[in-house]
């Protein structure tokens, strides 16, 4: 059964064309290569330490 | 494949030949990623778009340097509405290879149609507020501005689910079905559209069962053995004598009594009726051109001093030089509302950009002014923000500043449109312009969020 109001939460609302700037810097997340680098290298500290 | 460190050609092995990086990871990660690419191809060429995007979105958090990967999941958020999305897309990509990406030909397709950039940017507008509208149970509002949106951008798909979910609300299951078939044609894997088709039999069956049982329970009824206290009328036993000729004779002295009828009372009744109508028609007619002869004489009298009015001011501008400052306003306050007239607010507002209102001679022609700018200032303000931010995106600087600085001066209070004047500016390498923009923002924007950046700006360039 389909409970309108839990329903209508799930809708959100679109990136509008003024916020299109933020969107795409916000996009600059890490890919899988660099969060292993990323975590060897933590790693690679810690065991120097 | 190329290492990730100093980016030597690689091969089968698991170490760089060059710089002795480990890749074996890096290497997974490309084909992994590949291979997403190809589901994600693969759902796309088969309109299952809302799996294509999650495969895609996979590929490139896999290896973000995948640019068919970015292409593809642009283009597919192309198809499904979502614009920014879609531009995000293909501008990551074009600032990973500029050359020979067709992220740059989408890019320019967008730019090359600014009306249809700005018709569907503001259809996501819309439709963010029939959402807001949605949620706060305004349900008819939400509904007509969902239409709009559905008639101005028949990919959003989101509308069509929206105004689904309101239809099912008022069980309207009909008009909701309508709509995510149409859904379906565009994505057939859309989930949300499954579940609300699948809702709708569900309810649809629901009904049809209970109009079954109901016509069974009436049957039942209407079988029912009888009781003790059903009463049973007996049959009359009373005919009617049947002899043909006589039966003849009626039937035309029927008739014979009834054309007469028709001859002497109704005929000439109706004939006086008529004349009678004709009359009365004739003279509320006459009545009719009188009024009318006379309001045209009055509209004729109107006319005439209108025409007298607009001469004497013909004349008197004539008579005044057209080079003088406050008559050059003048002609543009003019010009500005001809154009609103016309139903063109956007170059309406064009015409009043260097009006200085504090200059026009007389209360009314400042009246005027206020009356334009009221109505179209913010709108095309924000229509010239759209597409300058657009030719900002594709390397336009200069388009860029022109369109901006319009929605600057419609409205002073686009401090968006000054970072990114300045950052035009900046990237035209003219240091001095935005030197003069980063300034505006410290004096006039001290409360944004881009006056550390731009006190930064002019520090290191005194």
């Amino acid at each position: 059964m389909i409970d309108f109001d839990e329903e209508i939460k799930k809708f959100k609302p679109y990136t509008e064309v003024d916020d299109a700037e933020s969107a795409i810097y916000n996009n600059d997340i890490p890919d899988l290569t660099e969060l292993i680098n990323a975590i060897l290298e933590s790693k690679d500290k810690k065991s120097k330490r | 494949m190329r290492c990730y460190e100093c980016g030597a050609e690689l091969n089968s092995s698991d170490i760089c030949p060059k710089c002795g990086a480990d890749v074996s990871y890096y290497k997974k990660a490309k084909l992994a990623s590949i291979q997403f690419y190809n589901l994600g191809l693969a759902r796309a060429e088969k309109r299952e778009l809302t799996s294509a995007i999650e495969s895609l979105k996979l590929a490139v958090i896999l290896d973000r340097d995948n640019i068919d990967a970015h292409n593809l999941l642009g283009l597919v958020y192309h198809e499904v509405g979502d614009i920014v999305s879609a531009l995000s897309e293909w501008v990551i990509s074009n600032n990973i290879v500029k050359d020979k990406n067709i992220a740059g030909k989408y890019i320019k397709e967008v730019q090359d149609n600014p009306g249809r950039f700005e018709e569907i940017a503001n259809s996501v507008k819309n439709y963010n507020i029939s959402l807001k509208y949605a949620k706060e149970k305004n349900f008819d509002l939400a509904n007509i501005q969902l239409k709009k949106v559905i008639d101005k951008n028949p990919k959003l798909l989101r509308a069509y689910e929206l105004l689904a979910l309101i239809y099912m609300r008022n069980k309207e299951y009909v008009r909701a079905k309508k709509l995510l078939i149409a859904v379906q044609k565009i994505d057939r894997s859309n989930p949300l559209a499954q579940k609300y088709l699948n809702e709708i039999d569900f309810r649809t069956q629901k009904k049809k069962k209970k109009e079954v049982r109901e016509e069974e329970k009436k049957a039942v009824l209407d079988n029912k053995p009888l009781s003790g206290n059903d009463v049973i009328i007996p049959k009359s036993t009373y005919r009617e004598p049947s002899n043909g000729a006589i039966t003849i004779i009626n039937v035309l002295v029927g008739v014979l009594i009834g054309a007469a009828l028709v001859w002497f009372l109704i005929i000439p009744a109706k004939n006086r009726g008529n004349s009678e109508e004709y009359n009365s028609s004739i003279q509320q007619y006459s009545e009719k051109l009188a009024s009318s002869n006379s309001e045209l004489e009055n509209l004729e009298g109107e006319l005439k001093e209108v025409k007298a009015d607009r001469d004497s001011l013909n004349e008197k501008i004539k008579q005044l030089s057209s080079d003088s400052g406050s008559n050059k306003l003048l002609i543009s306050l003019i010009k500005s509302a001809d154009l609103f007239i016309a139903n063109d607010p956007n170059a309406a507002a064009e015409a009043l950009i260097d009006i200085d209102v504090s200059q026009l001679p007389g209360d009314d022609a400042k009246k005027l002014y206020n009356t334009i700018s009221g109505a179209v200032s913010l709108n095309a303000a924000n229509s010239f923000y759209d597409q300058g931010m657009a030719a900002f995106y594709t390397g336009d600087f200069a388009k860029a500043i022109e369109n901006l600085n319009k929605a600057y001066k419609l409205d002073k209070t686009k401090v968006d449109a000054v970072y990114n004047i300045a950052k035009s500016y900046v990237a035209l390498q003219d240091t001095d312009n935005a030197k003069k923009f980063y300034k505006i923002i410290t004096d006039e924007f001290k409360e944004s969020a881009y006056v550390a950046e731009a006190q930064n700006f002019l520090d290191s360039h005194n």
